[in-house]
């Protein structure tokens, strides 16, 4: 029998939420790859629509099954995903100049976008293992860091997928953090990281791919060649200038259409959608996004044990980089680093991944009263 | 930890204000700029090259017409990176990898269009785009071109177009006019290019970022150039150039009572259509390097000595002077003796000659007997009045002006003094005297018309009741006396151009042999290139000429065996026109223009659907 302060509990905002802004992603999707010369429409946002119901699916079996049940077996989803990242820089389909992908035939997936949900599951299960009230020292950092980050990192930033190892790094600092760690480190981290940067920027920026290295030049500079590197950048901005205040209207929009912008239906929805929609529209879309962070928040702050509470503040905080850093990028606020914005970019894998990242924050809200069975 | 969930939902507060900011900043403060950018993004402005006016020869046959040419291009950046489609591509084009690495190599932007083939025949563009979809880029473009209907036919005075040069796109002459247009670069072609040309049209289209057309939004319509009617007459130019066939040498016929030019030809000549779409070089290379220059107007642009053709002059203005008069004789020996032995043309000379005879047999000694008497300026002042020694000022560029010598000429540009011996070659057309064939022809039609000398012109229209300024004050009885004389050059015994006569009209001229070097070798054991230029010039006919005729041929021996036949035949062009049917005959109309189109050119669209890049699943 199901517990009836189950469905109580069930965070139905935050569902609507998440399902308002995958159906705007298709619709944008639809807008941006309609043919404009006598060509057929592409079915991308058919696809997408069929990943959306798949990810309903899937997410309404992972809230069947009780949180704890992931952090009890996190270490073996961990080391599953460890395999898969081996797996897919072995025999991996190359895409663009990385191998992100493990085809099974009729579908292929990305490893990495499970994997984000896997290391915070154990993150969880490694820190909510230790004492109640976290004080982190020194060595322990090492240890989580070596134990945990440090492989599935240089797996990832191999493919490479420099965007999803930055998210990965993100968490990670965000939930060591927010789990308590002794002052004199954050001050001492501090200090040496601004000491050593140009040392380590340089060690960096050596070890970049070319394309890794001029999305940062065009960052910096997005005129020095604005056919080039730098035209992302340029017409993404166009593309969201160019939408005003009210914006041109829903399929009036060109820079995706006219295929100015690249990569339009991926990680550049949002310019899109901003060209369409405008500044109203988008502060709209802003408003959907806060929401469901916010309810991610306020699942993590009303979780009945702090396995429940890590887990939901983990994935809350991936679905929050994933916003800020796509939106930030799309405004030309942050390099190009080729992430896509949760929800709405086209791309299965993600999208099953953020729904299921959000169906975990659902699970921890819905079991927050539940007896432990 | 509920603290640090504050903070932390704080922080996430705090970015997305900076990323509302930014977005008020893009949308909002700096959104028209954008707006703006976004147009021009997707505007593209295609010149419309306006149709070309139509020349028509004086009966209002079309000498010329616009027909469609296809060049096929491609950016350098869209050019195949790798050797083997490269290679492949070269096939498709017809030129080598080498070739096409120099030509993408040559080209100062990637976004340039590199032409790959100019002027392709229907079969090549449809081979071209058959095969359009495996090399993203390739297009063929449209463009207007020429088609000379009658292929060499008057190709000196209709031109030729190509491509502007650097120099002249960025002259005010031809502002506006569209990169890739075809403007006239030789002949009337050039000089009238302004009225031809129209103005171009402009087209702005939205265009993707690959550069397909979506739809056009504003046109702003190309005006027709005017159409240009000539004074030649293509069946008198059509004879004059069959007369000069296998020869190098030029025609020049004009009405003797307008200027009009009728005909004007040069040989060898040359193909205008060679220069459809741009020449290519292997063509080019041929016309430069032919060593009789194809592409020189013989007709205005080389001078030469007239040889005795030029007694004609002498004669009138020594009438004039009073020097001599009608019947003034002088006894003709075979040569005279002036400081050195001038020679008569005929050995054994032709005894006692009156000027009309010293006319007919073109005795030289009669004339030398002249030249001991009058002044080189005198002969300078009226060799100038009939228009020799500076440009007829016809519509064609690099004109010829020839020389008049003078003793001021002589210390000007010798910086020494005149001989009177000197003046013994200038009264036979020979020594420092040269001419333009235009001149000449010019010359004979005022020596015939009362004095009238006429602006030589070829648009017709362009200069309504003739111009023209009187050559020298001559009494009309001596015009007249010199008239008869000039007759009896064609139709008397021992007259120089019997070759000329004709069954009907009566035609009148001077015979000219100038020579190459000086001296008394003969004639027949030269090589070619030392042989006498053959001149002749003539009217027709005997009462109010009509047409004035000069007819030079390079090293062609005896004026009246070289010469005068060629003039009797562009006369008879002139007054018995071809019936219909032979004139359908003659105007071989190549294949290749007989598909007169409208002209515009728009870029080709190209329909590739481009496969898109995804970045999901």
């Amino acid at each position: 029998m199901i517990d009836r302060r189950l469905i109580r509990d069930f965070d139905w905002g935050l569902l609507a939420a998440a399902v308002m802004l995958s159906l705007i992603g298709v619709m944008t999707i639809y807008s941006s790859t309609r043919p404009l010369l006598d060509m057929q429409q592409e079915s991308f946002y058919l696809k997408q629509l069929n990943w959306i119901i798949l990810s309903l699916v899937c997410s309404s079996l992972v809230l069947a099954i009780d949180y704890r049940w992931f952090t009890r077996f996190a270490y073996i989803f961990y080391i599953i995903g460890i395999i898969l990242l081996v797996f897919v820089l072995i025999a991996g389909r190359t895409g663009m100049g990385a191998k992100r992908w493990i085809s099974l035939g009729f579908f292929s997936f990305q490893p990495s976008e499970f994997f984000k949900i896997f290391f915070i599951a154990t993150l969880t299960r490694y820190l909510s293992g230790l004492d109640q009230d976290l004080n982190l020292g020194l060595r322990e950092l090492l240890k989580i860091t070596a134990g945990f980050f440090l492989l599935p990192s240089l797996l990832i930033l191999k493919q490479p997928d420099l965007g999803t190892m930055l998210i990965l790094l993100f968490v990670f600092t965000a939930m060591i953090l927010t789990a308590g760690i002794k002052k004199k480190i954050v001050v001492t981290a501090l200090v040496i990281g601004l000491a050593v940067s140009p040392l380590v920027g340089k060690i960096f920026w050596g070890g970049l791919k070319d394309y890794q290295k001029n999305r940062i030049i065009a960052f910096i500079d997005p005129q020095a060649d604005p056919k080039g590197i730098g035209y992302h950048i340029t017409q993404s901005k166009v593309s969201i200038g160019a939408g005003g205040f009210i914006g041109k209207g829903y399929l009036k929009g060109t820079q995706g259409p006219y295929r100015f912008l690249p990569e339009n239906h991926t990680d550049f929805i949002f310019s899109i959608f901003a060209e369409e929609w405008g500044f109203l529209g988008s502060i709209v879309l802003f408003g959907f996004y806060l929401f469901i962070i916010w309810r991610g928040f306020d699942a993590a702050r009303s979780a009945r044990d702090p396995e429940g509470r890590m887990l939901a503040l983990g994935v809350t905080y991936m679905f929050t980089f994933y916003f800020i850093i796509n939106v930030g990028m799309t405004l030309g606020l942050l390099p190009v680093v080729g992430v896509p914005l949760p929800l709405m970019s086209y791309g299965g894998t993600a999208l099953l991944s953020n729904f299921l990242a959000l169906s975990v924050i659902e699970n921890v809200r819905m079991r927050r009263f539940a007896s432990y069975y | 930890m509920d603290k640090r969930i504050s903070i932390a939902f704080s922080l996430v507060l705090f970015i997305l204000a900076i990323l509302v900011i930014r977005l008020w900043h893009l949308q909002i403060i700096k959104g028209s700029e954008y707006k703006r950018l976004d147009e021009r993004n997707r505007s593209r402005v295609i010149d419309i090259i306006a149709p070309r006016g139509v020349i028509y020869d004086r009966n209002g046959n079309p000498l010329v017409k616009n027909v469609l040419s296809f060049n096929v291009s491609m950016v350098s950046e869209d050019m195949p990176k790798d050797a083997e489609t490269l290679a492949e591509l070269g096939r498709l084009v017809g030129l080598e990898t080498e070739q096409l690495i120099k030509l993408a190599k040559a080209s100062t932007s990637p976004y340039e269009n590199i032409y790959l083939m100019r002027d392709a025949s229907f079969e090549e563009v449809a081979k071209v785009e058959a095969r359009k979809i495996d090399f993203p880029g390739l297009q063929v473009e449209v463009s207007s071109s020429r088609g000379y209907l009658y292929g060499q036919t008057a190709a000196h005075v209709l031109g030729y177009l190509g491509i502007p040069t650097q120099k002249q796109l960025e002259s005010p002459e031809y502002s506006g006019i569209p990169k890739q247009a075809f403007i006239g670069q030789f002949g009337i072609e050039k000089r009238y290019d302004r009225i031809l040309r129209g103005i171009a049209g402009k087209k702005v289209v939205e265009v993707d970022a690959l550069g397909n057309m979506i739809r056009s939004v504003r046109i702003q319509k190309p005006v027709r150039g005017k159409d240009l009617t000539l004074t030649i007459d293509v069946n008198v130019q059509m004879e004059a150039e069959k007369a000069l066939q296998d020869k190098t040498g030029a025609v020049v016929a004009i009405k003797a009572d307008t200027g009009e030019v009728l005909a004007l030809a040069s040989a060898p000549s040359f193909d205008p259509n060679l220069f459809v779409g741009g020449i290519s070089y292997d063509h080019w290379k041929m016309l430069i390097e032919d060593s009789r220059k194809p592409l020189m107007n013989r007709a205005i642009q080389n001078q030469y000595p007239p040889g005795s053709t030029f007694k004609t002059v002498t004669a009138l203005s020594a009438l004039e002077k009073g020097i001599i008069d009608e019947d003034t004789t002088f006894f003709c020996g075979g040569s005279l003796f002036f400081g050195r032995t001038f020679r008569c043309w005929k050995d054994g000379g032709h005894g006692r000659v009156s000027l009309h005879r010293a006319i007919v047999e073109s005795c030289d000694v009669y004339f030398y007997e002249v030249g001991k008497r009058i002044g080189i300026d005198t002969l300078a002042q009226y060799a100038s009045a009939f228009g020799l020694g500076t440009p007829t000022d016809i519509e064609l560029d690099g004109e010829a002006s020839g020389i008049v010598p003078s003793t001021a000429w002589k210390l000007r540009t010798k910086k020494e003094k005149w001989y009177q011996g000197e003046t013994l070659n200038t009264v036979i057309g020979q020594g420092y005297l040269t001419v333009t064939p235009i001149q000449m022809a010019r010359l004979m039609a005022a020596a015939v018309n009362g004095g009238k000398l006429f602006k030589p012109h070829l648009v017709h229209g362009e200069h309504e009741g003739a111009e023209y300024k009187i050559a020298a004050d001559i009494r009309p009885e001596y015009t007249e006396f010199v008239k008869k004389a000039l007759l009896g050059v064609v139709y008397e015994g021992g007259g120089t151009a019997r070759a000329a006569r004709s069954d009907i009209v009566s035609i009148g001229g001077k015979t000219g042999t100038a020579q190459v070097i000086g001296g008394a070798v003969k004639e027949k054991d030269l090589p070619d290139h030392y042989k006498d230029h053959a001149w002749f010039t003539a009217f027709a006919p005997e009462y109010k000429p009509e047409i004035a005729v000069s007819v030079f041929v390079e090293h062609g021996g005896h004026g009246g065996s070289a010469a005068a036949p060629i003039a009797r035949k562009v006369i008879e062009a002139h007054f018995n026109p071809p019936k219909p049917e032979e004139e359908m005959e003659n105007a071989q109309v190549p294949e290749a223009v007989k598909q007169e189109e409208q002209v515009t050119t728009v870029q080709q669209q190209d329909g590739n659907t481009q496969s898109r890049e995804s970045a999901g699943d």
